[in-house]
Parts: structure tokens; sequence; C-alpha cells
């Protein structure tokens, strides 16, 4: 299980380390150096980018066994807690104080913390509370030295530089997270979640559209497409509309008052712009079965195909529409199945290609995916909005950075990890590190090539 | 580019630098940093220089790179709620290109007419935002700077969900012009509430701070909480020790609920919403200012009774705003340090700073990164040298 996450590549590590307490961490960097091997720090492996793929003969050192919730502090707001705390822990220990932690990426229930600060994870409700780097008060970080230091805390805007939110994001590249000081809310007084039937993509993208142009900020809007819909219906006991062409799941949380005249705007934005029915979940159930929908997603489309391909391109929310017709555009004339169920309302596209790598070249569908890459890019878009670089996406970044940029980000990572010994081969285009990495030959000629 | 003629705007400590550049384009910004790194000379960037004097005076200033004159907006899409700005702006010209709209960017660094969108992210700033809208660079989602080296760099982009790259945009906030110039930011926005109410009550200190945890505990989602006490809320026509103020917004029928639940602890009267301007403005024009800040678990041991100062409960922030003797300031300082808060000098004397232990009070990043970061970014020290820890 070391040698891979949920994104394609593998490669076995050199070692394994389990360390349990931030002591151990530091011994364990302080022997890699020693001994000349480089580290890949591991959460729970969920990540979809190959982040922890352990190139350059490195030593995995997972913080899974570091669980502890350290301390929660009601009136503060803040949760200390350690990196292998998993996600949803946290808004379960939190709640019985009437608070909550506001990332929730898909894999909540086994992603962990480490690994989401490390990665800036998102989720559906990013939307309105942004992703991890929003929630992220302090770290505590091993350093490729072996010294354990201090970033930030509870008390915001410390003397000297704020490298807080240059480690939230930094993908395992400038040390290993062994404590983080995490922003708690409260509860919302009510939550109240709709889904939205249209025809097809256009209309349901262009109420999306319509809702964050109104200024109502939901606190997730989620669209799921014909494909999607299909496999979930025949996947699970869902009971999806099956004649939608797409469908728009939107939720509002806050006072009473303010859920009930969001409401009505948000029903008739999407009434007006071609909904032909907007159901309401009345009960905790029946939100409970929407959102349900949306988290087995992925799931119901395995058994469309065994395998898939998932994007994370965001574009400009405007931009929505023309892109999506494009990428089902792309998947056509390459003659995959595609479906889109994604963060619309952050502009956070997710498109899966589906295929059976037994009968399709993984070479050809990486061909597409970087042409669905280029699409995001020319509309204004980037990468990636919460799933990260890793080893996946690294030879693209000159599609997004200049020179000049990508050594401005060099320096930054310079300053903690001079000699590149923490998860080296990742980010950065045009490394060798990961040179034997079968795909990573194909991901770079696609990156040099299509890039005129 | 040309030179402006007064250099008091421009002063630090006392010290006015030789030349004033008054850039109006990236290209002037990054020929002026190359020209000082070539001559070995220092720059102090500057915009609406609210808070040009925050952090130690400059070991060297031989120019002033005033960034006001590069303004305005470059790009603007409502549909996306994002907008495009030259550092420069300022936030009331914002305010101005994003009100027709409904919009906003929710930061009140105060002095609105003269702070800059640029020195407002750079110096971090503070303000009533704070406590629904946290941090200023959580609302900033791609820059253009210029590296103290004098190469232009671009990080982030248009998008409110980037993790392409590190995320650099966030680590020039409250750099205050050491490693970069920023020259250009992409900002995310957020629609102006329908309805905005403000209320002041008069309170002694003990009861101001506990009407203010009542308010807090209750899970209400305040837009903005400030406790002002001495003169300073004589000036906002309180009539007594301290004054309370709340910030309600949101859907009409919102702010009635939110309005009859705060007035079940306290007696409020209405206040023009623009005391949040004058609260905000209260630091940045006092003669003397310090912001302390403190764990929420703990109680600061300052004596605010008679005493001015704007205090954000919510976010357990203080501006202290009249010159106390340097080894009150001392204890203060000590006291709060042990516990893990902090003790800057917004606005005092280099002198003052000097035998206070400096403007910062001890360092709280690592040292040894600091040093790493100014060195990689500004090699050659052209960037305010000294003014923050490194």
């Amino acid at each position: 299980m070391w040698e891979y996450d949920a994104g394609f590549d593998r490669r076995p590590p050199t070692a394994v380390a389990l360390p349990g307490t931030a002591e151990e961490v530091a011994a364990v960097v302080i022997a890699a150096r020693e001994a000349g091997a480089s580290i890949v720090p591991r959460g729970a492996g969920t990540g979809l980018s190959g982040g922890t793929i352990a190139c350059a003969d490195a030593i995995v050192v997972s913080t899974a066994r570091m669980r502890r919730i350290v301390s929660i502090d009601a009136v503060a707001r803040v949760a200390v807690v350690e990196p292998g705390v998993p996600n949803l822990a946290v808004s379960v220990a939190a709640k019985e104080h009437g608070l909550f932690f506001a990332p929730d990426p898909a894999s909540q229930r086994i992603s962990t913390i480490g690994g989401n600060v490390a990665t800036n994870a998102g989720g559906p409700h990013a939307l309105r509370y942004g992703s991890m780097t929003n929630h992220v008060l302090g770290v505590e970080l091993v350093v490729p030295t072996g010294e354990t230091m201090r970033f930030g805390g509870e008390v915001a805007d410390l003397p000297g530089y704020d490298c807080v939110p240059f480690i939230v994001g930094s993908e395992g590249t400038v040390g290993i997270i062994t404590k983080v000081w995490l922003r708690l809310l409260p509860l919302p007084e009510d939550v109240r979640t709709f889904v939205a039937v249209f025809a097809d993509i256009e209309h349901g993208a262009r109420a999306a559209s319509a809702i964050i142009a109104s200024g109502v900020v939901p606190a997730a809007m989620e669209m799921l497409d014909r494909v999607t819909i299909g496999a979930l219906n025949a996947a699970f006991e869902v009971h999806l509309p099956a004649d939608a062409g797409s469908l728009l799941l939107v939720e509002v949380e806050g006072l009473r008052e303010e859920t009930e005249d969001w409401a009505t705007t948000i029903d008739r934005i999407l009434r007006k712009n071609g909904a032909t029915e907007v159901r309401s979940a009345e009960t905790i159930a029946e939100r409970e079965l929407l959102w349900k929908a949306r988290k087995l997603g992925y799931a119901a489309l395995a058994r469309i195909k065994p395998n898939n391909y998932l994007h994370d391109a965001v574009v400009p929310r405007t931009k929505v529409p023309d892109v999506l017709r494009e990428v089902n555009a792309i998947a056509d004339r390459y003659g995959y199945v595609i479906a889109n169920m994604f963060h619309i309302g952050d502009g956070n596209l997710h498109p899966v290609l589906l295929f059976d790598a037994r009968t399709q070249p993984i070479d050809r569908v990486m061909e597409a995916s970087a042409e669905i890459l280029k699409v995001a890019i020319d509309a204004g878009g980037t990468l990636s909005g919460e799933h990260g670089i890793g080893l996946e996406k690294n030879h693209f970044m000159f599609w997004v950075f200049g020179p000049e940029d990508l050594d401005a980000q060099r320096r930054a990572r310079d300053a903690f990890d001079p000699e590149g010994t923490m998860n080296p081969g990742k980010i950065f285009p045009g490394g060798d590190a990961c040179a034997d990495i079968p795909t990573e030959r194909t991901k770079r000629a696609l990156a040099e090539g299509m890039w005129v | 580019m040309g030179v402006a003629l007064s250099a008091d705007l421009h002063a630090i400590d006392g010290i006015t630098p030789r030349n004033i550049v008054r850039a109006t384009s990236e290209a002037e910004v990054a020929d002026t940093i190359r020209g000082a790194n070539e001559r070995g000379e220092a720059i102090v960037i500057t915009g609406g220089a609210t808070r040009l004097g925050v952090g130690d005076p400059p070991a060297r200033y031989d120019t002033a790179l005033d960034l006001s004159a590069l303004r305005g907006i470059v790009e603007y899409e409502p549909g996306d709620l994002v907008a495009t700005v030259r550092a420069g702006t300022t936030l009331a010209e914002l305010a101005e290109a994003l009100t027709p709209r409904g919009q906003r960017w929710p930061v009140e660094p105060g002095l609105p007419q003269r702070a800059t969108v640029g020195g407002t992210i750079a110096s971090a700033a503070g303000g009533p935002s704070r406590l629904r809208y946290f941090h200023p660079r959580d609302w900033v989602i791609g820059a253009r700077v210029v590296l103290g080296d004098g190469t232009p760099v671009r990080s982030g982009g248009r998008v409110v969900k980037n993790v392409t790259g590190y995320d650099l945009t966030r680590l020039w906030s409250g750099t205050f012009g050491t490693l970069v110039a920023i020259v250009e930011v992409t900002l995310k926005l957020t629609a102006i509430p329908e309805r905005t109410v403000s209320l002041i009550a008069d309170a002694d200190v003990p009861e101001a701070f506990e009407t203010a945890k009542l308010l807090q505990g209750s899970g209400l989602p305040l837009d903005a909480l400030a406790i002002v006490t001495g003169e300073a809320a004589g000036s906002l026509g309180a009539r007594g020790d301290a004054a309370l103020l709340v910030r309600l917004t949101g859907p009409a029928a919102a702010v009635r609920r939110l309005g009859r639940e705060v007035r079940e602890l306290v007696r409020w009267r209405d206040v023009a919403n623009e005391v949040w301007n004058e609260i905000g403005a209260l630091p940045l024009e006092a003669k003397w200012a310090a912001r302390v800040a403190w764990p929420s678990a703990t109680r600061p041991a300052i004596q605010f009774a008679g005493y001015p100062a704007v205090i954000y409960p919510g976010n357990s922030t203080a501006y202290l705003l009249r010159s106390i003797d340097r080894a009150t300031f001392g204890k203060v300082r000590a006291s709060l340090e042990a516990v893990g808060g902090i003790a800057v000098l917004e606005r005092a004397s280099g002198e003052y700073k000097r035998e206070a232990g400096g403007a910062w009070g001890t360092p709280r990043v690592p040292l040894a990164i600091a040093r790493a970061l100014k060195e990689r970014f500004d090699p050659r020290g052209v960037l305010a040298p000294g003014r923050m820890p490194a």
C-alpha cells in the first residue's frame, strides 16, 4: 500500500517509517539525512495527484499514527490536532461545543488533517468557507535539518514572516507537519438543501452563474451531469430524476431568516433559468440522501468502467458553461465516456474520463487529459483547485507560470529545503527525480509538445 | 515616473529619503529596484503611508518608492466576484468601482481614502472586518510583485480555488515591503449585504467585556464587534467609560432578528455605519499606538478604564492609543509574550522602539527561515532592511 495513492502511478519506497510522536518524526528525518535519503511525507494516501509516490528511492514517513486531538478551545474556536487525525474526526469532536471544521474533502472520513494541510484540500463547502488555507492558524513542522519549528498559532499576526499560508499546500516539500492549529466555526442554525433538475448542462451551469452573480453565496453548489445521474441510479437507491440532463445541488446555511431569504432568491433564479423541477430536502434524512448521492458518485462511476481519470482544473466561474462544452467535445473526439460531478460554484471542474485500462492505453487518456487542461488554462483557469500538482501535473506547471514565477517558488522552497530532500520530483516541472515512473515520459512529452 | 515635491509623507522616524520615486508601472518599479541593487541603496515602499512607520525604522533609507500613483482597476468581472487592481488603488476607489455592482472587498484597514490595497495586504492590516472575514490575505487570489532583486513575478491566478504550486500570494502578506513590492493583486469579492445596522451601548469596561463575551458565546453571526475605551469612546459619542459597538448585516429579516437578540443583553442606540471608519482610523491617527493580542483563554493584564483603546474582543486584539512609559510597556509586553500573546509598537518614535527592545518584541517565526526568505527574495538587502525580524 505504500507504493501508491489514489492517483495512477506507483513505486515502492526504500523504507517506511511510522513515527508516533513529533520527536520520532524528527529522529527519522535526522536518520534519513545522515543516510543521504530523501523523504516523502504521507497521510492516509487518498491523494489524487501522485504526491506521495516515493521517487528517488525515498523513505516514506507516514504520520497516520499521530491521531491525537490535543485540545479544543470552544471560546477561542481553535482545535489543536496531530497530523494523522482524520478530517471528519475534528468536526465530530467539535460538535459538542456547537462548532465544526469547515473543509470537507470527499475523502474526509479517511484523509488526514496533515494531508489536507499539505494539499490545501477543499471540498463542496469551500464555496462559502474557503479551503484549508482559510482554516489553518498554525503549523508545527519538522524541517529537513530535523529541527522542529512552530509557525503561527491561535494569536494572529505574530511578529515575523507568516509562513503558514505557504506551508499549507506545499505538498510535503518543505517538511513534515507534526501539529496543526485549526479554526472552528459555530454550527449554522439552519441548513437548506435543494436539488434542481435541468434539461442539460448548459441550463444548469447558467443557473449556477446567476446564483453567484445575485450575491447569495451558497454554502455549497454542486453539479451532476447525465452520466453521473444514470450511474448513481443504476448503482444505488438514490432516486434521482432519471430524465435529468443535469442536477444542481445547492445548500445554504445560516440563521433561519437568512436561509429563508436566500432560499427564495435561489428558487426564483433556478426556475427562471430553466429548472424543470426544484426539490427541497424537507428532513435531515432527505438532505443526507442528496449528499450521499453526491459522495457516492465516484463509486457509481466505477461500475461503468473499471478506471477513471479525475481532473481538478478551475476556471473563472463565468467560463464554466463554455469550458464544459469544450471538455465534453474532447471526450467525444477521443471516444471516452465522460462524467462531470463538480464544485460548480467555485468553477472547480472534476471531469472524469472513464476507461478500461486493459483495453484502452493510458497514454491516450493522458493525451485527452492534457487537452482538457489546455482548455481550462486558455479560459483563464488553472491546473488544480484542490487536489494538488504532485507528480501528475508538475510538467504542466509552465503552462501557468513563467520561468521567473517558478524560480520564485523554488526560492521559497529553498528557504526550508535547500537540498530538495523533501518529496523530490513533485510540483516543479523538468526534474528527473521521478524519471523511472512509467507515465512520466508521456506527461512530459505532452506538456512540452502541446504548448504552442 | 515623477519626483514628488513633498517628502514629509515619506519620512520615517524623522529620516527623509534622498529620492522619491512615484512609479506608475510595473516596469518602473522593477527599474527602481534593480537600480537600487546596482547602487547598493535601500528602498522603502509606500502606498497611502497610513502604516509606513510600522516596524523597526529601516537601517538605511535612500529612496521612497511611492506606489500610490500605480492605481486603478485592471479587470473586474462581477459575475466571477473577482477584480484585479493595481496596488496603489485606495480602498475608497475600489469601493467606488464595486458598489454599483452590489459588491465589495470585505477588508477594513481604516482611512479608506488613503489606505491602498497593496499596503493593506503588505501590512496585514487589521480592522473590524477581521471578525467575520478574517485575514486580508483570505481575500487575495493572485498577485504580481517585483522581488527584491528586481525580478517581476506572478503568483496565484484569477480563480477562487487554486493549489497550482505554492501560494506565494499569501506569503507576501504581512511582509511590509521587505521581500517584494506588490504591484497588482487579484481580489476575491463578496456581495454587499441587503442591510447593515450598527449599534452602540454605553458601559463600563468590565460590563463591555462581559457583554462582548456573551455576544461571542451566542454564536450569532455578528459582522463586527468592538469596545472603545477612554477618551476614544468619548470621541464616538459614548457617555460612559467604554462604548460597545456591534454591526449586524444580512437580509432585512435576519438583521431584525439579530437586533432583537442583542437587545436582550444590553441597551443599544443606533449609530451611523460610518462609525466603523472612525474606529478603524483611531490606531492610524494616534501619536502613539501599540497592537496587543492574546490567546482568548487568558485576559490581558491591562487596565483599560480611563485609557484610550480600540479592542476587538472577538479577535482578542486591542490597539492601545496613548503612550505609556517604557517600563510599563515592557511589563505589558513581557506578560503578554509569557502566555503566547504579542505587543507590537505600531506608532512610536524610533527611540521608544529601540528602548522597548524593538517594534516587534520577540519574533515568533524561526529566524533561520526568516533570514533564508530575506536572502533569497532580497539578496542585497535593498527592501527596507531592518524593518522586520530577519
